[in-house]
């Protein structure tokens, strides 16, 4: 048996109110942190996408060398890595602890060698090093509050400059850096520094809604654009390859363009008026295209001969996916912390299923035999989603619901910690109160299986009224978090928070083999291929193991497969020679897997 | 965007404290408006219609109670039949903002006469303060009132900051609440920061003392001066002769009676209580001598140690107070030790050399001195800078604010309305820093 | 929370050239006149004539407290201070002077205004505060700086 790799829909960016989110790009490539995680996402194959995980702390910022061999990415305890873009492995090449505290933006120079890092520090906001050794290349000082954003004039005579918090944009000379002078023309935080491609000129955003263009050699200002200005902070600010045209972005909700020479707005598009729409990052390709990062997340793109709204708008989780359900011909549904649920096409393409949906985490999705889904979450709410949106129907559950599964006559049968609640059409019809806290659950026809919180599995028939207990399994050896029957009804998975993954014989109600068990930590899900014989299982150790019914010792085990966790895994398709296997969780990144099966 | 850099319009500064609020201009020695943090209320009987003048917007339990509330210099202290006394603040911070608004507004609008929406509005919070509460008043100040602009400051580091020290270690003695909190480079060390009822207690302890009997003569009656009908005067110590108010006593609530008495053992506090300047001694209490105090009934007395005692709780507890309350108030040798350990012994000298003795308790006869007697005994070398002009040490963070409000780099650091309404409650922890 | 007073450019170049360049011995920084901005008021070369006549450290600090103390207005003090420890070394020292007999005002400007100053001035090794001689004095500084 054997896997690889088959395709990667990268999460979305970070984005907190308030405050910028620093985008970078490199060719075709746009650059961007979420979570603890580096993204490097291709806008014209997505396919091509990366994900970088070395990070320990929650990632910030990251930007590719001008030769695009390296990138530099920093993370919130003030430690950059600079690792190899190139190869497969993105070899690390070295790691430096720079600031101690947060790194807001960082920057190359022209030559690739060295790197400003900025951010918040006790002893001071930046450090200027060479990428290769740490050595520093001259020191950064002038300012009394923290940097938001650095740039690196690309030519010769080379120069930095840092924006900040205190309002002023330091200049510097260089190398090795050095101070000379202090630039005051915002009178709020600075967000946003950039000197052009061709290193003429300088221009500076921030808090105050201003935007001002300086002489990239000299940092002389030379003009504030003033006409059709900005209602609201600016956030970020990019050049266009050919250092002609600015673009800004801003929470008042629209992405401008301005001919820098006439110093006049050559196009303004407005996202939306709502507070998600707020623009808090952007950058503009080398491929030509502009980019920006709305604060609900959504990544929006322009073509800048269309002015009406942007030619497409990339969506993806930025929470952690905690729920997941298969939805025919390679799409999918995911659930996730921040409550959204998204629906993916078969090619990875995302859009949020609209309407109220949950106000917290989605604990759970599954569907009845005629495409109906229903979710489940920590809001203690049971929702029906019919196609693209979530239908008003809305149930209150009695308590917090922590899985749910939908019988063969549309029941909903949910697992919820004071007991087991049977709903249908939207109203309560039967529920339970035990003995035990259920914390999982399946049904396969009327048979239904519920784990508990004290490791056991109990066996009900459901036969449309009530509840009755039939059975109990034991041998789990913790809380058990995830139970699945096989599509054939015969076995029933159970696993739970040691890592343990035990089939059951459903009629013999005794445990068919405990070699299942290379997961150290909780599995948070199980998946059986259609043909019932061989179950997927996702853990919180990150890793997903493929486990195999004839031939109990062989397994595949997919290592490292997701970044703080794997919460769900499922087949798209298979065949009983391959099948494709989608794994999420805490990286917010959904992987698809190719899997070959033994014969 | 409009953003606020008026020079013509003043700001105002609000500093709301346990016994008082005080408001003014920034610019301004003094703050205008003292008024009292107490208030009177009536509730809402259960069938009437209530009457919203002067109440905020919240609809909480207790603002279904208040039917109508008194605030200032004609609040609490004017006799009104069936009206209770309530205060929003719970040790130092701000407890029930449902009062908050009304107290402002008569503090901005009735005393100072002004319109609130003119103006930029600087508050002060304490170094305990919780992020909800300071959203909470950012809110206050921008939806209730309209100001164009709005800041909040600590009160530590303003006092630290009026002392002309970065770094301090700031004593705050207040009505109710006692704190001492480490402030480097205008930041405050969170885990040195220590607080505790203590001139709470100090009153409390008073009211008792003065009610209970001792051996030299008996309990004294704290009636108000509202209850009193006439009085004839008596020699010391002697029976009080006076006639009650018989047709108030039946309309006089118990919450009002309890801060009408308060008020009464604050009085005596004020105007004979003292502290020794080197721990408790009998011969050093009568060579001081007593002091004579009247009370509203006309009961007069020379109080000889008691005004000492009560003074020394400040600074240690007696046996049998520690041994009938195991939860007393940390006395303030306690506190400064508790903070000062809690730092890393590099910055401790530095706190010690920089002490800023503050608050309107701090004007407590004798404790300047006293405090100086005992930092010097249990510590190496510690230094106080207690500012000898009692307003300043009284309304010490309002001068601060004041001052800080009405510089011109100061204008570009105020949360403008449009600001609050683009970022909403994080700016304010973003901002005020 | 900061005063929003900004800095003179010749603040940090000066800076630079002590640190980098150990053209002074010391520099003044103070308010201006408005108190809009902080200012480089006085800055003594090493090569000055006050300076070489004198031999010993303790003498050249003095000098540099008689400038820093003059008057009752708060200023702040960067000095090049030289110590011996297992050979001769020197960190820069800031220091904060705010005199008892300065006006509450100008205190409360001065101190919410100085982190303006001293976190531009990256490389500074030891601080000091002081409103009375003995808090700024030689043997005062030079223990903390051996520290």
């Amino acid at each position: 048996m054997s896997f690889t790799k088959s395709a990667i829909y990268p999460a979305n960016p970070n984005t907190v109110r308030g405050q910028s989110t620093k985008l970078s790009s490199s060719k075709d490539k746009i650059v961007y942190a979420n979570g603890r995680t580096i993204i490097l996402r291709d806008l014209k194959d997505p396919a091509a996408s990366y994900v970088y995980t070395g990070h320990v702390h929650n990632t910030t910022v990251a930007r590719i060398s001008p030769t695009g061999y390296y990138c530099a990415s920093a993370d919130a305890s003030g430690t950059v890595k600079v690792w190899d873009t190139i190869g497969e492995d993105k070899i690390l090449k070295g790691e430096y602890r720079v600031l101690s505290g947060k790194i807001n933006d960082l920057d190359w120079d022209g030559e690739s060698k060295r790197i400003i890092a900025v951010g918040e520090g006790r002893e001071k906001f930046a450090h200027a090093f060479m990428f290769d050794t740490g050595t520093s290349t001259g020191e950064i000082i002038g300012h009394s509050k923290p940097l938001n954003a650095v740039s690196i004039r690309r030519q010769r005579p080379f120069r930095a400059a840092t924006g900040s918090d205190d309002a002023t944009i330091g200049f510097h000379h260089g190398v090795p850096f050095k101070y000379a002078s202090a630039i005051k023309t915002h009178t709020k935080f600075v967000q946003d520094v950039r000197f052009s491609p061709s290193g003429d000129h300088l221009a500076s955003v921030g808090s105050d809604t201003k935007i001002f263009i300086y002489n990239g050699a000299s940092g002389e200002t030379i003009r504030e654009i003033t006409s059709d200005s900005h209602t609201g902070s600016v956030t970020a600010c990019g050049w266009s390859p050919d250092s002609k045209t600015l673009m800004t972005v801003s929470a008042d909700r629209t992405v401008k363009l301005w001919d820098v020479e006439a110093s006049k707005l050559v196009t303004s598009w407005s996202l939306g008026t709502g507070v998600d729409h707020q623009q808090v990052g952007g950058t503009w390709t080398e491929g030509d295209e502009i980019v920006s990062l709305s604060l609900s997340s959504d990544l929006n793109i322009f073509d800048k001969r269309v002015g009406d709204k942007p030619s497409r708008i990339i969506r993806a989780p930025q929470k952690a996916v905690t729920a997941a359900l298969p939805t025919g011909s390679g799409t999918f549904l995911a659930g996730t912390a921040s409550g959204k649920v998204f629906s993916f096409s078969a090619t990875g393409e995302a859009f949020p299923i609209s309407g109220d949906g949950h106000l917290s985490l989605v604990t759970s999705l599954s569907s009845s035999k005629d495409g109906k889904v229903y979710s489940a979450g920590f809001d203690d709410r049971l929702r029906e989603i019919d196609g693209p949106t979530f239908t008003p129907a809305s149930l209150t559950t009695k308590s917090q619901p922590k899985s749910l599964a939908v019988g063969g006559d549309r029941s909903v049968l949910l697992a919820e910690i004071n007991g087991l609640e049977v709903v249908r059409d939207n109203q309560k019809i039967s529920e339970l109160s035990t003995s035990f806290t259920p914390s999982a659950i399946d049904v396969h026809d009327s048979l239904v299986a519920v784990g508990g919180e004290d490791a056991k599995v109990r066996l009900y028939i459901w036969d449309g009224k009530s509840l009755k207990e039939t059975g109990l399994l034991e041998g789990n050896r913790g809380p058990i978090s995830a139970i699945r029957f096989s599509p054939d009804g015969t076995m029933v998975v159970s696993s739970d928070s040691s890592g343990k993954v035990f089939p059951f014989d459903v009629k013999e109600k005794k445990l068919i083999t405990s070699a299942w068990a290379f997961h150290s930590a909780r599995v948070n899900s199980i998946q059986w291929t259609s043909d019932s014989r061989f179950c997927a299982t996702g853990s919180l150790d990150t890793n997903v193991y493929v486990w195999s019914v004839e031939k109990p010792t062989k397994h595949i085990a997919i290592k490292n497969a997701g970044l703080g966790g794997v919460n769900v895994v499922f087949w798209l398709e298979d065949d009983g020679k391959k099948g494709k296997l989608v794994s999420s969780g805490a990286d917010a990144c959904v992987r698809v897997w190719d899997v070959v099966f033994h014969g | 965007m409009v953003q606020y850099g008026g020079d013509e319009v003043a700001a105002l500064v609000v500093d709301i404290g346990s016994s008082t609020l005080r408001a003014g201009y920034a610019g301004d020695d003094t703050p205008k408006a003292i008024i009292p943090t107490y208030y009177g209320y009536k509730s809402q009987p259960p069938d009437a219609d209530v009457s919203m003048s002067g109440i905020g917007d919240d609809p909480s339990a207790h603002n279904s109670r208040i039917a109508k509330m008194f605030v200032g210099q004609d609040g609490p202290s004017i006799y009104r039949e069936g009206m209770e006394v309530g205060n929003p603040m719970k040790e130092g911070l701000i407890e029930d903002f449902n009062p908050i608004t009304p107290l402002i507004r008569h503090a901005l609008e009735d005393v100072m006469c002004i319109r609130p929406a003119d103006h930029p509005i600087l508050v002060t919070e304490p170094a305990w303060n919780t992020p909800a509460n300071r959203e909470r008043m950012a809110e206050i100040i921008f939806e209730e009132f309209n100001a164009p602009a709005f800041y909040i400051a600590n009160t530590s580091v303003l006092n630290a900051f009026a002392a002309g020290k970065g770094s301090a270690l700031v004593i705050d003695i207040g009505h109710s609440e006692a704190s001492v909190t480490p402030v480097i480079d205008g930041f405050v060390l969170r885990k040195g920061l220590v607080h505790s009822s203590l001139p709470a207690l100090v009153h409390k302890r008073a009211k008792h003392v003065l009610t209970q009997p001792d051996q030299n003569r008996r309990g004294i009656n704290l009636l108000p001066h509202q209850l009193v009908a006439n009085k004839a005067p008596v020699d010391p110590g002697f029976e009080p002769q006076f006639n009650v108010r018989e047709d108030r006593l039946q309309g006089i609530t118990k919450s009002w009676r309890n801060w009408a008495e308060n008020r009464e053992a604050s009085e005596w506090i004020h105007s004979v209580a003292s502290v020794l300047d080197q721990g408790w001694n009998e011969q050093a209490v009568a060579a001081r001598g007593a002091r004579q105090y009247e009370f509203p009934t006309g009961y007069n007395y020379h109080f000889g140690a008691e005004r000492f005692e009560i003074g020394e709780l400040f600074f240690a507890h007696p046996q049998h107070l520690q041994a009938a309350n195991p939860n007393l108030p940390k006395s303030l040798p306690q506190l400064i030790s508790a903070s000062v350990t809690s730092c890393e012994p590099d910055i401790r000298q530095v706190l010690l050399s920089n002490v800023v003795l503050g608050g309107g308790g701090s004007l407590f006869a004798g404790l300047a001195d006293r405090l100086n007697n005992e930092l010097n005994r249990i510590f190496n070398h510690a230094k106080i800078h207690a500012p000898g002009n009692p307003a300043e040490r009284r309304y010490g963070s309002w001068l601060g604010g004041s001052i800080l409000a009405s510089l011109g780099t100061f204008h570009q650091l105020w949360i403008s309305k449009e600001e609050w309404q683009e970022h909403g409650r994080p700016i304010v922890g973003q901002r005020c820093k | 929370m900061a005063s929003g007073v900004g800095l003179h450019n010749e603040c940090l170049t000066v800076y630079q050239e002590l640190k980098l360049g150990h053209k002074y011995k010391y520099i003044l920084y103070a308010l201006n006149d408005a108190k809009t901005e902080i200012v480089a008021e006085s800055k003594r070369e090493v090569k000055s004539k006050e300076i070489a006549d004198l031999t010993s450290e303790e003498e050249k600090y003095k000098l540099f407290l008689q400038d820093l103390t003059k008057g009752s207005t708060c200023r702040w003090g960067v000095f090049d201070f030289e110590y011996f420890v297992e050979g001769k070394r020197n960190k820069l020292t800031f220091i904060s002077w705010a005199p008892a007999s300065s006006k509450i005002k100008e205190r409360m400007v001065f101190a919410s205004s100085k982190d303006a100053l001293r976190r531009s001035l990256v490389g500074i090794a030891t601080e000091v505060q002081g409103s009375d001689e003995d808090d700024i004095a030689y043997e005062t500084v030079l223990e903390k700086v051996k520290k």
